[in-house]
């Protein structure tokens, strides 16, 4: 099957081993379908180019959304949720793969870029693009418009979320319900086995489809293999066609690109597919960071039934700077909980009858560890990753912020989930989790913001890319996904993702 | 094939037993969930449960000091058993057994039985399906329509002072 430019537009999906093979010729493909490969490829199809995204998981919309966590780590996980970090503690690194990205299992959430992170940038990493924040901050403003950007309407925040807010308020710290993408929220606590309301935007119900409506194509299913090359410049990209519930490899896929070939299959995986692709640099894989974020639970005297509101409504911005954390809530379905929760047998079902009365907060720390991504023995990602030890001290502080305000909010008791620390505790006892271990492997943590791999320095031996997205040394390449940002943010980064691809987008359009 | 399926579903039973009236597992049509998990999941994720289901059988000596497999402890000793390997002090034993207890969780907390002992309605079916059309339209918005309970928390938020509409909208932001 062969398709011309300016053909209308066209999704294309899981094509069978032994069909004739799928050629597309465009001026630009993009490489994912998230927050940077939606960001990006809508600015390029409103400038008129043609533009192909290419997607390696299904299309679901939200009337094919799982109901269930066993659902969702089907359908929509990056393999099952199996990829954890390699080191002293195996950490869950929490991806999706679908049409959409991870913005159809997050919580949408919306924190502009601070402004200490392009300062950051242009210290340790030379990236002086004049008015980048101007830029970025001008396509926040945007997005927020363009994707509903609201406060979470008091109706939909449930208990969780105003409990947080007492305990917030009691201890007199700053802090507000989130600004999250999301239209009319009806709070079903089901942000992360995507909303099958369409409430939340993710980018599968609003850019993506504008791509197609531009004009554009999408093709689901089709993990990319390897970018082409020709006369020394990116070229466009080819691969197999993966069942998406068999796994088996499909017919082939080529897409030309004239103009440019834009990638953001992820911070695991956009670091792969540039060294399968025969890129060399020293800083590919390096600079890899995170939010590693864990919870803790207070056992309130009465139901707080977390999972009937918001999944995630309420947030502190401001330990960001100093120790360095972002508070927030989370709810975490049911079966989630009864996994997670310490023991086993009869005592684990006996612990699991609280669950009405119990609220999970978080604290996810802004980490200056820095680990790897690597190619594994079978070409899957291998992440190496360990907090020091001035980031486990503000990992646990974290964790103790979050026990005072479930006592502050009214909490009975707290359940700490560390090993080693009683199952509960009171709230004479939060000091031991202030002098609690420093060692990770003690804590159930998991790495949900996750940043570098091909990270941006105006010198090629630190960065992979420059500061327009480039990658060194290679014409027509981009990377426009976080694997860019070469630090943390200390806050929620899809709204920085998404408006510094834009800026990226923007640059090749003009 | 079923030997192994029953390996797997011997220790993740022992891990959620029936407790007074709330049902266990193995009143949960565990049997066909595993059947599925096998079925569709990967390779590797179903290796390491079947690798912590082994572990469990061979670890009571680890535990309640029995030199004998799990399936010959008495109900008690294997009820310790599956509390204290979940709780080891060795890190790679308790996250052998994570995977083990995640996936029996969600098999149990997620069935209609558990849900309505805490008050939420059965999950429906997984629709498993995906979009093959060449055209994808953006969803269309039905009208809102939150639960009671959360209608009546928003009017005491908004009786607080807590509304949205008479705040900063982008109350939040740190740039």
């Amino acid at each position: 099957m062969s398709l011309t430019p300016r053909a209308a537009g066209r999704h294309i999906t899981f094509e069978a081993f032994g069909q004739p093979a799928v050629e597309l010729d465009v001026d630009f493909v993009v490489v994912g379908s998230g927050a940077g490969g939606a960001a990006a490829a809508v600015i390029l199809a409103r400038a008129g180019h043609s533009v192909a995204i290419v997607e390696a998981g299904p299309w679901r919309a939200p009337v094919d959304y799982p109901h269930s966590t066993y659902g969702t780590m089907r359908d929509l996980f990056d393999a099952w949720g199996g990829l954890v970090t390699q080191s002293r503690a195996l950490w869950p690194v929490v991806q999706a793969s679908c049409v959409g990205g991870t913005t159809v299992i997050n919580s949408a959430i919306v924190v502009r870029t601070p402004g200490d992170c392009f300062e950051r940038w242009e210290r340790e990493y030379g990236i002086t693009a004049r008015g980048l924040d101007k830029r970025v901050w001008d396509h926040q403003d945007r997005l927020e418009h363009e994707l509903s950007a609201e406060i979470v309407p008091p109706d939909a925040r449930g208990h969780s979320n105003t409990l947080a807010m007492d305990g917030a308020e009691a201890l007199g710290w700053d802090s507000h319900y989130m600004v999250r993408y999301a239209r009319a929220c009806e709070g079903t606590g089901q942000c992360l086995q995507g909303c099958r309301k369409g409430r939340k935007q993710s980018t599968n119900v609003n850019y993506v489809p504008e791509v197609l409506e531009r004009g554009g194509y999408v093709i689901s299913c089709a993990p990319v293999d390897r970018v082409a090359f020709a006369d020394g410049r990116a070229a466009g990209v080819a691969g197999n066609f993966r069942d998406p519930v068999t796994r088996r490899s499909g017919s082939r896929f080529r897409v030309r690109a004239t103009k440019g070939v834009l990638l953001a299959a992820s911070v695991t995986q956009t670091p792969l597919l540039l060294a399968r692709s025969g890129i060399k640099s020293k800083a590919l894989g390096t600079l890899f960071r995170a939010h590693p974020g864990t919870g803790i639970f207070g056992v309130y005297d009465h139901p707080v039934d977390q999972n009937v509101g918001a999944t995630q409504g309420w947030a502190s911005t401001a330990f960001r700077v100093d120790p360095g954390l972002k508070l927030e809530t989370l709810a975490i379905p049911p079966e989630m909980v009864a996994g997670r929760l310490p023991g086993g047998g009869a005592e684990l079902v006996r612990r699991f009858r609280e669950y009405r009365n119990i609220a999970m907060w978080v604290a996810a720390v802004r980490a200056e560890s820095a680990g790897t991504i690597k190619p594994g023995f079978f070409g899957n990602p291998v992440v190496r990753y360990q907090l020091d030890e001035p980031d486990m001290h503000r990992f646990r502080s974290g964790l103790a912020m979050v026990a005072r305000m479930h006592f502050a909010a009214g909490a009975k008791e707290i359940i700490p989930c560390i090993h080693g620390l009683p199952y509960k505790l009171g709230p004479d006892e939060v000091d031991q989790i202030e002098e609690g271990p420093l060692d990770p492997r003690n804590y159930i943590a998991i790495l949900s913001h996750l940043f570098g791999g091909c990270p941006m320095s105006a010198d090629p031996r630190q960065g992979v890319v420059d500061g327009n997205g480039k990658v060194h040394g290679v014409e027509a390449l981009y990377v426009v996904d976080a694997s860019a940002i070469p630090t943390t943010i200390g806050v929620n980064p899809q709204h920085t993702i998404m408006a510094l691809a834009s800026v990226w987008a923007e640059n090749l359009v003009s | 094939m079923r030997r192994v399926n029953s390996l797997v579903r011997f220790a993740m039973v022992a891990y959620f037993p029936r407790v007074d009236d709330v049902p266990g597992l193995a009143e949960l049509g565990v049997d066909a969930k595993i059947a599925e998990l096998r079925r569709e999941t990967t390779w590797l994720f179903w290796t390491g449960v079947v690798a912590a289901a082994v572990f469990f059988q061979l670890s009571p000596i680890l535990t309640v000091r029995r030199p004998w497999p799990a399936v010959m402890l008495t109900p008690e000793e294997l009820d310790q058993h599956a509390h204290r390997l979940a709780s080891h002090p060795a890190y790679l034993v308790r996250q052998i057994i994570t995977l083990l207890k995640l996936t029996g969780g969600m098999f149990w907390g997620q069935s209609p039985e558990i849900r309505a002992m805490i008050a939420l309605p059965p999950y429906p079916d997984d629709p498993g399906t995906r979009r093959t059309e060449a055209f994808v339209a953006r969803p269309v918005l039905a009208p809102r329509a939150p639960v009671p309970a959360l209608i009546k928390l928003g009017r005491s938020e908004v009786e607080r002072g807590r509304d949205p509409a008479e705040g900063d909208p982008m109350h939040g932001r740190v740039a």
